[in-house]
């Protein structure tokens, strides 16, 4: 079975890379958003197996749809990965207080997301 | 290290997408360097769009450009958490990194490498800022009624934004909104655009609806307007509004501005991009300024009377001179028009007012423990919204009153066989040329006995004249400054503290306060209320042994006037103003000719008791006058009331309270002016 991977990101170069380092693992479908509305209206609509999300974005930021996901019986299993970027220590902190399962410091090596999805996703590389 | 496999094209396209949108938002943001204003929102976009390119640029492993992007970022980190404040050198550094980043891109997209020296200097730049370094205080968002829960997830940048509107001393509101999954964020945008009219949309926190496909949003909104304003704003939209810190600015700061009308039945459903109503919000300074200029007018339109005058005193009545009169007299029609819609367009319905005692009742409720109902009626009575405004404070007085000290506790009620929840009435209606409000409970009433008992304790009246006054004389002692304190009368008469305040700030407003109150069950405060305020600035000036309201609009200038100054030409006094001959006109004798001794020629005689006058230089050009009175008492914003068809005064434009010196009659010196001129037309003709 395919695992649903949601990217939420407003920058469409980061959004590209983000997806060129997962789309390598074995078996992804991967959905990207460009806001956090986009990521509110996509959640019901598919049973997703990974949240990887920006902190800093226009409408609701990366905190905030952490608190959604996170507070949201139907959602709260869901693992959420949040890329922030070097400097907004407190804003990591308050992410993984919030619930994110882990943090990744832009500009991330592209081999440690991978990790950090098979992790979650309990994959192996693509054959 | 795997590479990225994105194109650079790309990131190429994303790079001048932002820059050209920074550099857009950036010229605007420095046009409010010079009046000090950086819009917060504006200001962030700014921030994120130099976040995203130093992210993209470090990702893609361009070190010179994800080094001056830092360093763009962190200036704007600073900046928009009011740590920097923005000036024009540090604009211009910024105007150059992104010449810099733009050649960057250029040479990037030719697949050149850039050289780094360019870099460092901007960068020094950039590091060292002169804009002077502001002190922020750090701590939690202490001192508000908001969630840890909502606390917990704003980001840093959120959190400053919320202490900037705290300490500002603007309202915060949790506003919750539900919308349907489909259309949610359609519907967000309109009610953030819409809330944004009237302050700071902080923060949008979602969490799941009430139903499977509704999405539930709490809206953490800051606003310089009070709570009532934005409450009354929001009605009728199906919000829950949650007020959690209070407006701390002093009273009546909100009070600048007029609503001319409000929508109050937006649906979200019909979320378009249409704007949601067609009226207009206008401060009243302005509505008050154009007033003013219609006061101006009249002036002028005074003159053109005169020069009418002149002209058929010196042609006779010729065609021209019949024809100037005559428009002359749709003029003052037409501005008679003007000045009549001017008011009306300051009428606001009184339930502007009343809507905000719904929610202070029931924090009243709460703190007293009482039960308490409050009804309405009448809301669409409009007033001045100058007069809504200081009625707020008196209003509330009377409510406060009735609640402590008027309405019983709800065993006490019930004992009495009444219903355990006092209802409070707060009615208003026009009756002529007033809007009446009362004010109305079903409480203790008042004691007359135990007023009567007090005023004669305080020497008010002495024992055997207090028992022949009537019910009515005995109730009037309540408006007696001093005379009803919390710790003594209130108690026994239950109602009446700081009455004389309220009575002062009706009588301000020229308006009326009565009292009707039955011992146990209940009393009726009735405060009549002008409906129309023009409000106009005076000069309060003494004529003899009366005092005399002068309109300022028409005034030119103030001098002081020795009796010796006063000059005689062909019979007529004239003041020589700068090589100027002016005819003066002496205040006390216009307007009582009959009884004044004749006055002696010179000016001397009567003069030297008083050894300096006050002359007031009125009118324009031709028609100018100097107007003698004793002196100037003081000046400030007078309420002329009209003295009725029947009581026309050639002079006179009415009257005015002026609370501690009692009632004077305005002058219509534009009148006086025009009356003037035609005497002295006589005279010399």
């Amino acid at each position: 079975m395919s695992s649903k991977i949601l990217i939420v990101e407003d920058s469409s170069t980061t959004r590209a890379m983000i997806t060129s380092a997962v789309e390598v693992i074995d078996d992804m479908e991967i959905f990207e958003s460009k806001s956090g509305f986009e990521a509110l209206k996509l959640l019901p609509h598919h049973c997703f197996n990974l949240i990887i999300t920006d902190i800093n974005m226009p409408d609701i930021n990366g905190l905030e749809l952490v608190s959604f996901v996170k507070g949201n019986p139907e959602y709260k299993h869901i693992p959420l990965i949040i890329i922030t970027t070097e400097g907004s220590e407190r804003d990591k902190e308050k992410g993984l207080s919030l619930g994110a399962n882990e943090y990744l410091v832009k500009p991330f090596n592209p081999e440690e997301l991978q990790k950090l999805v098979k992790k979650y996703l309990k994959k192996g590389d693509r054959l | 290290m795997t590479e990225p496999k994105i194109d650079l094209h790309e990131f190429l396209a994303e790079a001048e997408e932002i820059i050209g949108e920074l550099t857009g938002n950036l010229l605007k943001l420095g046009e409010g360097i010079d009046a000090g204003q950086m819009e917060p929102d504006l200001l962030n976009s700014i921030f994120r769009a130099a976040h995203t390119l130093k992210g993209i640029s470090g990702m893609f492993g361009f070190t010179e450009m994800a080094m001056l992007t830092h360093k763009m970022e962190d200036m704007f980190d600073s900046l928009r958490m009011g740590r920097l404040s923005l000036n024009h050198e540090i604009m211009n550094g910024l105007f150059e990194a992104i010449d810099l980043i733009n050649e960057m891109l250029v040479t990037k997209g030719r697949g050149e490498e850039f050289g780094m020296d360019r870099v460092e200097s901007i960068v020094a730049r950039l590091e060292h800022p002169t804009g002077a370094p502001i002190a922020v205080v750090f701590g939690p968002a202490e001192d508000t009624d908001i969630d840890k829960g909502i606390l917990n997830v704003l980001t840093e940048y959120e959190e400053h934004r919320l202490k900037e509107n705290i300490k500002a001393g603007n309202a915060i509101f949790l506003i919750g909104a539900e919308f349907t999954l489909t259309v949610f964020d359609e519907g967000l945008v309109e009610l953030t655009g819409y809330l944004k009219s009237a302050g700071e949309v902080i923060a949008t926190l979602p969490s799941t609806g009430k139903d499977k496909d509704t999405l539930h949003f709490d809206i953490l909104f800051g606003s310089h307007k009070d709570t009532a304003f934005v409450e009354d704003m929001l009605k009728g939209r199906n919000l829950a509004v949650k007020v959690v810190k209070e407006h701390f600015a002093p009273s009546g700061a909100g009070a600048g501005q007029a609503e001319v009308s409000i929508p109050s039945e937006l649906r979200l459903e019909e979320t378009t991009l249409r704007s949601v109503s067609n009226t207009v919000r206008v401060d009243i300074k302005k509505l008050d300024s154009i007033m003013n200029t219609v006061g101006e007018l009249s002036q002028l339109k005074a003159s053109i009377s005169h020069i009418a005058d002149k002209i058929r005193l010196e042609m006779g009545s010729a065609g021209p001179a019949i024809e100037l009169s005559k428009t002359s007299r749709a003029l003052e029609k037409r501005l008679k028009e003007l000045q009549e819609s001017m008011i009306e367009v300051r009428m606001v319905p009184v339930h502007q007012l009343f809507d905000k005692f719904t929610r202070v009742i029931r924090k009243f409720s709460r703190e007293t423990g009482k039960e308490i109902e409050l009804v309405t009626s009448g809301g669409d009575t409009e007033l001045d919204k100058l007069i809504i405004e200081d009625l707020a404070d008196p209003l509330m007085h009377i409510v406060r009153n009735a609640i402590d000290h008027g309405i019983e506790t709800p065993a006490e009620r019930e004992k009495r066989g009444k219903p355990r929840a006092g209802t409070i009435n707060l009615m208003a209606y026009p009756k002529g040329n007033h809007v009446v409000i009362e004010v109305e409970d079903d409480g203790r009433g008042m004691s007359i006995e135990a007023i009567r008992k007090k005023a004669v304790e305080s020497g008010l009246i002495d024992e055997a004249s207090s028992h022949t006054i009537s019910r009515q004389s005995i109730l009037e002692f309540i408006f007696v400054p001093g005379f009803s304190t919390k710790d003594e009368v209130s108690e026994v008469s239950g109602r009446g503290v700081g009455m004389d305040v309220v009575k002062k700030n009706i009588t301000n407003m020229s308006g009326t306060v009565d009292i009707d109150t039955e011992e146990g069950s209940g009393t009726r405060i009735i405060l009549t209320l002008p409906i129309t305020l023009a409000i106009i600035q005076a000069l309060v000036t003494a004529a003899g042994a009366k005092r005399y309201a002068m309109p300022l609009a028409g005034v030119q200038e103030i001098l002081n006037i020795k009796p010796s100054d006063i000059k005689t030409m062909e019979r007529k006094e004239v003041y020589i103003l700068r090589g100027r001959t002016i005819p003066v006109l002496r205040l006390e004798q216009f307007f009582k000719p009959a009884a004044a001794s004749p006055h002696p020629p010179h000016g001397g005689g009567q003069g030297e008791e008083k050894a300096e006058m006050c002359g007031i230089v009125a009118g324009l050009a031709d028609s100018m006058l100097c107007i003698l009175v004793d002196n100037i008492i003081s000046q400030q914003d007078v309420v002329i009331k009209s003295l009725g068809k029947l009581l026309k005064v050639a002079g006179i434009a009415g009257a005015t309270d002026l609370g501690d010196m009692g009632t004077v009659l305005v002058v219509d010196v534009a009148g006086i002016i025009t009356a003037a001129g035609r005497g002295m037309g006589e005279r010399a003709a």
